[in-house]
């Protein structure tokens, strides 16, 4: 059960990571000098591991499902969206208000009723 | 102003396609789930389908959060949920239960504060006159554009549109006027 547990908060953790470093890389892109330099720059560090976390989240997500309900699974889902608009603030200085974290709260609420039988 | 007319189109084309190839990535994986225990070639295409469409959508989300800031971007996609829900009601006679129904009001509620949000902080920006004004100006769109999907289906979600509907929608029109035209492709460029 403990290990379930903390393969969603670490799952909650590498998606969070992994969307900061898409973000990071994402501006990296270079459009406007041919394909060989946008591919050259779509493969930057930022966007590599980014892409290798959000893949491997998943994972960590269908091994805690094979022990715990699909409605517990979703709140840790819907947890990512706080911790995406938090750290977005806190490490990429995107500006925020209230009214984003109450409306990430929002969604995390949302994802906790959806399995809810 | 039809630089930023331009760049809200490309967002709102951006989330349109993301949320299309989600979409079609659910339909694809349920497709070939219920046809994995028989004899079928077409199970092939669908497994296929689904992971053509989940890298196209990955694609897309690198090029989406170029434009959108992360904060916003990430929220918005919550509403995929929404759609797969109707699409499974429509394609699949899946009946969402009450508690989903509750739950997307809850994500549609959450998007909705988060463009307050955005409103508010182009308030300040507009106040205060200075930088960066496409990052600003998009962000009240694409949440609106979402929304009138699932509101095609019958019961989810009945209050919330309104809002930001009235004065977005023409703002993005004068952009695709031959008159702007002219203006465009410099900002195609960036």
């Amino acid at each position: 059960m403990i290990k379930a547990y903390s393969a969603l908060v670490l799952m909650v953790f590498l998606n969070t990571v992994g969307q900061l470093l898409v973000k990071r890389g994402a501006v990296r892109i270079v459009l406007r000098n041919g394909i060989t330099a946008l591919v050259r720059s779509m493969l930057n560090l930022y966007l590599l591991l980014g892409c290798a976390s959000v893949v491997l989240a998943p994972l960590l997500y269908m091994y805690a499902l094979s022990f715990l309900e699909l409605s517990v699974g979703y709140s840790f889902t819907g947890l990512t969206y706080v911790s995406v608009v938090l750290s977005g603030h806190l490490l990429l200085h995107e500006r925020i208000t209230l009214y984003h974290i109450a409306g990430a709260l929002v969604i995390l609420a949302g994802l906790t009723i959806w399995n809810i039988t | 102003m039809t630089r930023s007319n331009y760049s809200a189109a490309v967002i709102i084309l951006l989330l349109l396609f993301s949320y299309l190839f989600l979409v079609g990535g659910q339909i694809c994986a349920k497709m070939a789930g219920s046809t994995l225990d028989t004899p079928d070639r077409m199970v092939l295409v669908f497994i296929f389908g689904t992971y053509a469409f989940f890298m196209l959508r990955g694609l897309l989300w690198i090029f989406l959060l170029r434009r959108l800031k992360l904060v916003v971007a990430y929220p918005l996609m919550s509403i995929g949920y929404i759609l797969v829900l109707a699409v499974s009601f429509v394609l699949f006679r899946e009946e969402p239960t009450p508690a989903k129904i509750i739950g997307a009001m809850f994500l549609i509620a959450g998007v909705l504060l988060i463009s307050v949000g955005e409103n508010r902080l182009a308030a300040q920006r507009g106040s205060r006159g200075n930088s960066k004004p496409d990052e600003a100006g998009p962000e009240t769109k694409p949440e609106t554009k979402p929304e009138t999907k699932p509101g095609t289906k019958p019961e989810t979600k009945p209050e919330t549109k309104p809002e930001t509907k009235p004065e977005t929608k023409p703002g993005t029109k004068p952009g695709t006027r031959p008159g702007n035209k002219a203006e465009t492709p410099p900002g195609a460029a960036q």
